[in-house]
């Protein structure tokens, strides 16, 4: 059994346990019970003039308060299951995000009147809480300590999805499939020859060197922490693959068309997390230097 | 690519040094744009490949993304063999020729 923290390493553990594929909610007993009130009590009266938007447009009133009744209930629902499978756990990430964002907005409303109550301020800081641990299941966290490793923190979906990705760009790497034309480039241009001699040199040192650094990856994903040179060789294959998916479905500036293809919907899946995940990774690296 | 005096049937310059290519003038190294790399990353890399500062890297990726190309070194042709290859390394379009 692995327990996930929800902050900072680990100096907290989180609300959200990860058993082998499912989910348990251990809220303490305090913080379930203000939940449960609060939640059954259902929509409390807003300021009138306060407004929530979503992206296009501003919400009426009654569908705020639908939206709230709606969450409350799968929130109630969901904290107090034994087990929680994938998607029942995103339905939770989900329903206490919008919870904790409403009702900080309400909050944040009311604070010209009066400063807000203390059981108002602990109400949104464990709603939020609870979100943010579900969130933690969905979101890697690689975090750069002092002595110069990093801390890492998979997310169940990143690791599943990296780890297929990488047995995929192993298994083609050193095949002749086009979706590989982008890790090999020419090096001279329309210069064919030179071009032949330059892939006679270098493909194979190419092939090893990244074939080395999915060695790596296989193995960071069963670790808490890694080097920065583990976390290089990680960021190259995650672009690696990233460029082999990419070139698969066909990517251009706008990025790529939606498809009814079943497959296509994994790859672009795939692709969306690959690109999310090489984001953080660059994020860490770069914020040591 | 550049003028007749550089085509020549022999390997690359790692193996031996071609006769007929001017040695005087300086290879160049363009990183090329591509729809997939992303422009964080390709920042990133030239920050950490040629130790450019963060505003220099920025300039250089948004020259890619811009203009379709830009030149991040410049040298003998060892050296911009070196570079084309830790490029590659990295997945991204980089190629190589002797400056205009």
């Amino acid at each position: 059994m692995s327990r996930v923290s929800g902050g900072d390493d680990d100096a907290h553990e989180g609300w959200v346990i990860r058993e082998e594929d499912f989910f348990v909610i251990d809220v303490p007993p305090e913080a379930r019970r203000l939940m449960t009130n609060r939640l059954r009590a259902g929509a409390t009266p807003f300021p009138d003039d306060l407004t929530i938007s979503t992206e296009d447009r501003e919400l009426t009133r009654s569908e705020v308060e639908n939206l709230l009744n709606d969450a409350s209930t799968t929130t109630l629902r969901l904290i107090d299951f034994g087990e929680l499978g994938h998607d029942e756990l995103v339905e939770l990430a989900q329903s206490s995000a919008l919870l904790a964002a409403i009702w900080s907005t309400a909050m944040g409303a009311s604070a010209s009147d009066a400063a807000p109550a203390a059981e108002e301020i602990e109400w949104v800081a464990t709603i939020g809480r609870l979100a943010a641990d579900c969130e933690d299941m969905f979101v890697t966290r690689i975090r750069h300590r002092r002595d110069g490793s990093y801390s890492l923190r998979w997310s169940m979906v990143d690791r599943l999805l990296v780890r297929e990705a990488a047995e995929d760009l192993r298994a083609i790497l050193s095949t002749d499939d086009p979706a590989i034309a982008r890790l090999f480039p020419s090096a001279y241009g329309s210069d064919a020859d030179r071009n032949a001699g330059w892939d006679v040199l270098m493909r194979g040192e190419l092939i090893e060197r990244r074939l080395a650094a999915l060695d790596v990856v296989d193995d960071m994903l069963d670790r808490k922490s890694c080097t920065e040179d583990e976390l290089n060789a990680f960021m190259r294959s995650v672009n690696d693959a990233r460029l082999v998916i990419g070139t698969r479905l066909d990517v251009d500036e706008s990025g790529f068309a939606p498809t009814p293809d079943p497959s296509d919907r994994r790859q672009q899946m795939a692709y969306e997390v690959l690109t999310r995940l090489l984001g953080r990774t660059i994020e860490a690296l770069g914020s040591t230097s | 690519m550049s003028s007749p005096g550089i085509e020549t049937s022999s390997p690359i310059g790692l193996l031996e040094p071609d006769v007929d290519i001017d040695i005087e003038r300086p290879w160049v190294v363009i990183v090329w744009n591509d729809p997939i790399n992303l422009m964080e990353y390709v920042a990133f890399v030239f920050r950490k490949l040629f130790g450019f500062s963060e505003a220099k890297a920025h300039e250089l990726m948004m020259q890619v993304h811009v203009n379709g190309r830009a030149v991040v070194s410049s040298g003998a042709r060892e050296s911009a063999e070196r570079d084309v290859f830790r490029l590659h390394e990295h997945g991204l379009w980089a190629t190589m020729q002797q400056d205009d």
